[in-house]
């Protein structure tokens, strides 16, 4: 059997079948299976020599040299070159210089905050709301500490609406607050307080008055009055309504107060 | 025993310096001198081995404009390659083992592609056997002496061509391209062993499926 395996193996394994070592040969002449497998092997490759060489064809060269320079023209492929870390830095920078790009371009492209609505301190049963005309007079003596106007979002913030003073707007004045949230009303604090300013000026308040900061209000057009706090030394504070102005127009503004249902009447809020 | 300073303490003459310092006339040399731009040493590599290169292929793919195709991307990457060749083997084992691996690919491409046949199919089911093939070999030899001749090696092809590749590629580079088992372990990056015995299944395979003609 081990004799079979080494002559089966030299059989295959042989440059030509008939190239056998004279052990092979003359195992193959008491072993028929050996000898089948030779003829087998001999058989077959004298079929697989039968197969013609193909050539390339006589173009080869031409198209060859097409391919090269063809792939030379055209741009690299993708590399590893991409995940290199200096590949990774720019790109990290480029997409930080678009993200910042597109931010600031979606800024530049919103409207000026300026919150919903106005909402009116005035009250309809306070005090404060039935002397809508404030005296310089009365200003005067109190002692004008600080004049703060307040529209739908800063008046969220101020310490007038989240602090026990707050407590005295009634009920009936935060359905009118509700009520108007939607409407902007806010005309600049200086230029709409500026005769209520010049007569505290006038009355020796300078000092006080100076430490005043401006308080810049966006001007949008609205029917809707504005309302200023004053509040004195004591603590006390006044509310003053100053309606919109707009030159010429009060027909129209009353056309548009009409538009936007509020309970404040003539008397109310007009300075 | 003082060790050379020059080539030339050798005593050689001129043409045998030369050759020593650049073979050019070697496979070698001639990629050497293609990687410094010798386009003309790069063509004296695809002279030598396009028809080989473009036999084998076609040997393995059975499909002529296929193994052209592919010899050519072949050359293509050893020209794109050369920077990288390293002298280690011989450069026909580097250009076979490319054009193998080339071949196999794609092959194992058009094996994910290919069609098969809905007679084929419930043959397969109903007998249990192997699927039938699109264009199944006709194993009776035709009467006339040349169109049997040719009818035999076209089922010779055929039958190289459905061997699998494990088996396809060692037969191919053996009894058709005559390589010595050495390099074709060195191509296909196997032992000596394995290429062997794969060689042996290999004829065995042929054997019966070339039954009619042996």
């Amino acid at each position: 059997m081990s004799s079979c395996q080494q002559c089966q193996t030299e059989i295959e394994t042989a440059a030509r079948p008939d190239a056998l070592t004279a052990r092979a040969t003359e195992h193959l002449s008491a072993c028929a299976a050996c000898r089948t497998l030779q003829t087998e092997r001999r058989r077959l490759r004298q079929l697989i020599g039968e197969l013609e060489p193909v050539g390339a064809p006589p173009d080869f060269d031409m198209r060859l040299r097409a391919r090269i320079a063809a792939q030379e023209r055209a741009p690299a492929p993708f590399s590893l070159w991409l995940f290199t870390p200096r590949a990774v830095g720019l790109a990290a920078a480029a997409s930080l210089v678009l993200v910042l790009g597109v931010t600031l371009g979606w800024r530049a492209r919103q409207p000026a905050s300026t919150g919903n609505a106005a909402p009116s301190l005035a009250q309809v049963n306070s005090p404060v709301a039935q002397r809508p005309q404030v005296e310089p007079t009365q200003i005067s003596r109190a002692g004008v500490s600080s004049a703060v106007a307040e529209n739908s979002s800063a008046g969220d913030a101020l310490p007038f609406r989240s602090g026990k003073r707050a407590a005295s707007v009634g009920r009936h004045e935060s359905a009118r607050l509700n009520a108007r949230r939607s409407v902007r009303s806010l005309p600049d604090v200086q230029d709409a307080g500026l005769a209520g300013v010049s007569a505290i000026t006038a009355h020796g308040v300078e000092d006080q008055m100076a430490s005043l900061s401006p308080i810049a209000v966006p001007v949008p057009a609205s029917a809707q009055p504005l309302k200023v706090l004053l509040r004195d030394t004591q603590g006390a504070a006044r509310v003053v309504s100053i309606e919109p102005v707009s030159f010429g127009s009060r027909d129209l503004l009353g056309a548009r107060a009409q538009t936007t249902p509020s309970k404040a009447t003539n008397e109310q809020g007009v300075w | 025993m003082s060790a050379l300073s020059s080539i030339e303490e050798l005593g050689l003459p001129a043409a045998a310096r030369s050759a020593v310092v650049v073979d050019v006339s070697s496979d070698h040399g001639l990629l050497e001198a293609a990687r410094t731009g010798d386009e003309a040493a790069f063509a004296e590599l695809v002279r030598r081995y396009r028809n080989q290169i473009t036999n084998y292929v076609y040997r393995m793919t059975n499909d002529y404009d296929l193994a052209v195709d592919l010899a050519q991307e072949t050359f293509l990457r050893v020209y794109r390659a050369a920077d990288r060749y390293q002298t280690s083997y011989a450069f026909s084992t580097y250009i076979y083992r490319i054009a193998t691996n080339l071949a196999i690919s794609e092959l194992r491409r058009r094996k994910r592609r290919r069609l098969v046949s809905l007679t084929g199919f419930f043959q397969e089911r109903e007998h249990g056997g192997e699927p039938a093939e699109l264009d199944p070999a006709d194993v009776r030899p035709l009467q006339d002496v040349s169109l049997v001749a040719d009818e035999r090696r076209a089922a010779v092809a055929r039958a190289i061509a459905t061997l699998p590749d494990k088996y396809r590629a060692p037969l191919v580079l053996r009894d058709i391209e005559e390589r010595s088992y050495d390099e074709i372990a060195g191509i296909l990056e196997l032992s000596e062993g394995t290429v062997k015995s794969r060689i042996s299944r290999a004829r065995a395979f042929l054997r019966d499926k070339l039954q009619g003609y042996l």
